[in-house]
């Protein structure tokens, strides 16, 4: 599944990205890699999303959260 | 180095001082720009990089026997080809070999902020290590131990808090250590990126070395990891200069190959994930959080200002209060540095020898400036709002709440914000266009800015409407405003299906936490921004009006259609005559009066008919054919030339053109008087509407070219405002004539 089905609170793991290299690099310069525990933070004006990523806030668009795959967290955080 | 071996070298005389070069970087919201305020004071300046509009801030520091020059690089998360400013950060450091790196990591953030600090282990960069903001982290009960993240990096680590002032002299001693390479703890060491991988670098290291002139210029690891990345920039680098590019590329490709079908990944990610494999094991050492509950009242407050329903209110809220305070606020200075020029250009009148020299120091440079300089207030006010939005963090969601509208529009959500600042002025709006990533956003929301409204548009609107529709001045002006916006969104639109096609850049930002704004640093970044409105506008204002006083006063020697200096000679015996004649100071004072009167009713005169034959107005005939049709005279054109200099001089034009002398105010009767006289409502309606579209004044165009680097497109502003402002206007006035209002 892809980061914009997560609710609110929930956390879950990266696995995968997708779209352009560019983009893709630019994600993981920021800390979207494998295994990373991402959360949602808020569902904002215009369907964008807030994430927290290792203690920082993302602020992303649909578009580019349709591209970041997850996996629901099990177990401890 | 001891304390004791700084001292001895203290004694070295100041000429003799050793010079570091110095380089500072780290990520967006690290506290860098902080640091180096802290570290060389007052002591910088700013400039931009060769080539490119991103900004360049270099500084001053002494060190016992040490003269340390800081470069402050560009805020970036990592050292790719992503953005302008990571290739300024990168190049840097490569071409231009700083003795130092200082990279600024936030505490708070190690394990994003050392991402970066991976890709200077690899171009083999000697670094020195800022831990900043460490009492946040320790507040936060996060413990880093330094003396081992110092062993595991090979760079010293330095405790700071940025803007407290704490660990400055010891970041200094450790910069002057590795530069003078007496740091222990120094050393070069490479990430591993298993065995796959590093058996692939290795092959390419092997077909780089055929080329001795690479090897000598560039470390082969960081060129072949680079490349595994798809590097873009790296690669072509390679393809021009490289003897030997066809070979390395070639076993380029095969390496990408082999490890897409052995390891199943894109190689960009994959290095990307060993970087953060390194820096989770280092993490794991030296790193201990003890409790939780972080960022807490950040998300509070971001969950109401971003809320869906509330966002927007909220925001427009913010910015009405901001123009209700940069124009109610800023009125009072503005009347100050108002009646100051004008104390001035008295002064000046009085004191200064009749003749050129006067003339165009009175009418053409303090007339001219002074126009200018009193929208500084305005400005500083606006800029002091920006300051601390900025500062607080606000400014970021800002952008984000509007990204969803503004992408509809054809837009980024960071062009929002110089779409905001354009109602001030133009000029610092398009630089804040900078921080577009996309190259094709950035343009588009340079080229549509100046029809965003600017204040110094305002003084025309407020004479033409106050003339001739002063009912309904108030709604007309703010209809000029909403116009010049939907305009700007239609432009835009526009472009982005014809000449910029493609898809708007993706929105992904960091959201930093809201953070009090420390009153020092707000008035530090407005004044930056103030400071270079005032340097650049004030250089081509002054030039251009220096122009303009030219055109209007040359040639000197006219010939008049009648003897205007005997008439005023007689006029003036004729009214002696009677003053001597009449009776009582009453009388006497009358006849006075009703001679000065007429004496400057015939100088008006002569005045409007030299004008009328200056190069000025011989231009402003020449191009009456073209304005016809939208129902202006030549002197609305006269009027429109002038004002491509800045857009508020129309005003000050039409006071001479129209007989009331040059210093007529906009709420001057008489000059709306005049003008009723020769405008009709229709064309004074037309004549607004082609003032807010026309040409961009030429501080506007100056830094539309340094900020889009190419004069076409420069010209090309100039072209559609032209055809854009004279549709709108022949649509306006003929449509009325042909709808039946006025003549």
């Amino acid at each position: 599944m892809t980061l914009t089905l997560l609710g609110i609170g929930e956390k879950a793991q990266v696995v995968l990205l997708t779209g352009q290299p560019k983009m893709r690099q630019y994600l993981s310069g920021l800390g979207f890699v494998f295994g990373r525990t991402v959360e949602m933070i808020q569902r904002a004006v215009g369907d964008h999303l807030i994430v927290g990523l290792s203690g920082a806030r993302i602020a992303i668009d649909r578009k580019v959260a349709h591209h970041i795959h997850i996996a629901l967290h099990e177990g401890k955080n | 180095m001891s304390t004791q071996a700084l001292k001895a070298k203290n004694w070295v005389a100041e000429d003799k001082k050793k010079i570091l070069k110095v380089g500072l970087c780290g990520n967006p919201n690290s506290g860098k720009s902080c640091i180096f305020n802290e570290l060389t004071g007052g002591n910088q300046h700013v400039g931009n990089w060769a080539g490119v509009t991103v900004e360049k801030k270099i500084g001053h520091a002494n060190f016992g026997p040490y003269q340390i020059e800081f470069v402050d690089l560009p805020g970036t998360y990592s050292l790719t080809a992503y953005s302008m400013e990571e290739i300024v950060a990168r190049d840097y450091i490569i071409k231009e070999r700083p003795d130092v790196v200082v990279n600024v990591v936030d505490s708070t953030n190690l394990d994003r902020n050392l991402y970066l600090t991976t890709q200077l282990i690899e171009l083999g960069a000697r670094a020195v290590i800022a831990l900043n903001m460490s009492d946040e982290a320790e507040h936060k009960g996060l413990s880093v131990d330094k003396e081992l993240l110092a062993k595991l990096l090979g760079m010293p680590v330095v405790s700071m808090v940025g803007n407290r002032g704490i660990g400055f002299q010891e970041l200094l001693k450790e910069i002057v250590a590795v530069a003078e390479k007496e740091e222990p703890v120094s050393r070069h060491l490479h990430i591993n990126y298993g065995i796959e991988v590093e058996e692939e670098i290795r092959k390419i290291q092997a077909e780089m070395r055929k080329d001795p002139a690479l090897t000598a210029a560039y470390s082969t690891r960081w060129l072949s990891v680079k490349l595994l990345e798809h590097d873009g920039s790296i690669k072509e680098h390679i393809q021009k200069t490289s003897a030997n590019a066809q070979g390395i590329l070639e076993q380029l490709e095969k390496s990408h190959k082999h490890i897409e079908t052995i390891l199943h990944e894109e190689s960009e990610i994959l290095l990307a994930d060993r970087r953060y494999g390194f820096i989770k094991g280092l993490l794991l050492e030296v790193f201990h959080e003890k409790a939780a509950g972080r960022r807490s009242l950040s998300d509070k407050i971001d969950k109401i200002v971003t809320n869906r329903l509330l966002g927007i209110p909220i925001l427009v809220g913010f910015l009405w209060l901001m123009f209700q305070t940069t124009f109610k606020l800023g009125a009072y200075p503005m009347d100050w540095i108002d009646s100051g020029v004008g104390l001035l250009a008295t002064f000046l009148n009085g004191v200064m020898p009749e003749g050129l020299l006067k003339a165009l120091v009175v009418d053409g440079i303090v007339s001219g400036v002074g126009g200018v300089l009193v929208f500084l207030p305005n400005i500083l006010i606006l800029f002091f709002f920006i300051s601390l939005f900025e500062d607080t963090g606000y400014m970021a969601r800002a952008a984000f709440i509007m990204d969803r509208i503004m992408h509809t529009l054809g837009l980024h959500g960071k062009s929002f914000i110089p779409m905001v600042m354009g109602f001030g002025c133009n000029v610092p709006a398009i630089m804040a266009a900078r921080a577009l990533e996309n190259k094709s956003d950035r343009m588009l929301t340079i080229l549509i800015n100046p029809l965003v409204s600017c204040s110094a548009r305002l003084p025309v609107y407020i004479l033409l409407a106050g003339a001739f529709f002063p009912q309904q001045a108030g709604n007309l002006i703010f209809g000029i405003y909403v116009t010049g916006l939907v305009l700007a969104i239609l432009v835009g639109q526009l472009f982005r299906r014809t000449i910029f096609k493609g898809e708007t850049a993706p929105f992904v930002m960091e959201l930093p936490p809201y953070r009090w704004p420390l009153f020092k640093s707000v008035m530090i970044h407005m004044w930056e921004k103030g400071s270079v409105f005032v340097r650049k506008v004030g250089g081509t204002i002054l030039a251009a009006s220096v122009i303009i006083w030219f055109l209007s006063a040359f040639p000197r020697n006219v010939d008049y259609s009648m003897d205007f200096d005997r008439a005023i000679a007689q006029t003036k015996t004729r009214y002696e005559a009677k003053i001597a004649t009449s009776v009582g100071a009453a009388q006497k004072r009358k006849s006075a009066e009703a001679m000065m009167a007429e004496v400057s009713g015939i100088k008006a005169r002569k005045e409007k008919e030299r004008v009328s034959k200056s190069y000025a107005g011989h231009l402003g005939q020449w191009i009456e054919p073209v304005i016809r049709p939208l129902g202006f005279d030549w002197r609305g054109g006269i009027a429109l030339i002038t004002g491509i200099a800045a857009k508020e001089i129309v005003v000050s034009t039409f006071g001479v053109l129209y007989q009331v002398g040059g210093d007529a105010a906009a709420d001057s009767e008489g000059l709306r008087e005049a003008l009723r006289k020769e405008m009709t409502p229709l064309s004074a309606l037309a004549f607004m509407f082609f003032t807010l579209i026309y040409i961009p004044c030429i501080g506007t165009l100056g830094v539309m070219y340094r900020e889009l680097g190419s004069l076409k497109w420069t010209l090309f502003a100039v072209g559609y405002s032209l055809g854009l402002a004279w549709v709108v206007a022949f649509l306006i006035f003929q449509g009325g004539r042909f709808l039946g209002f006025g003549t």
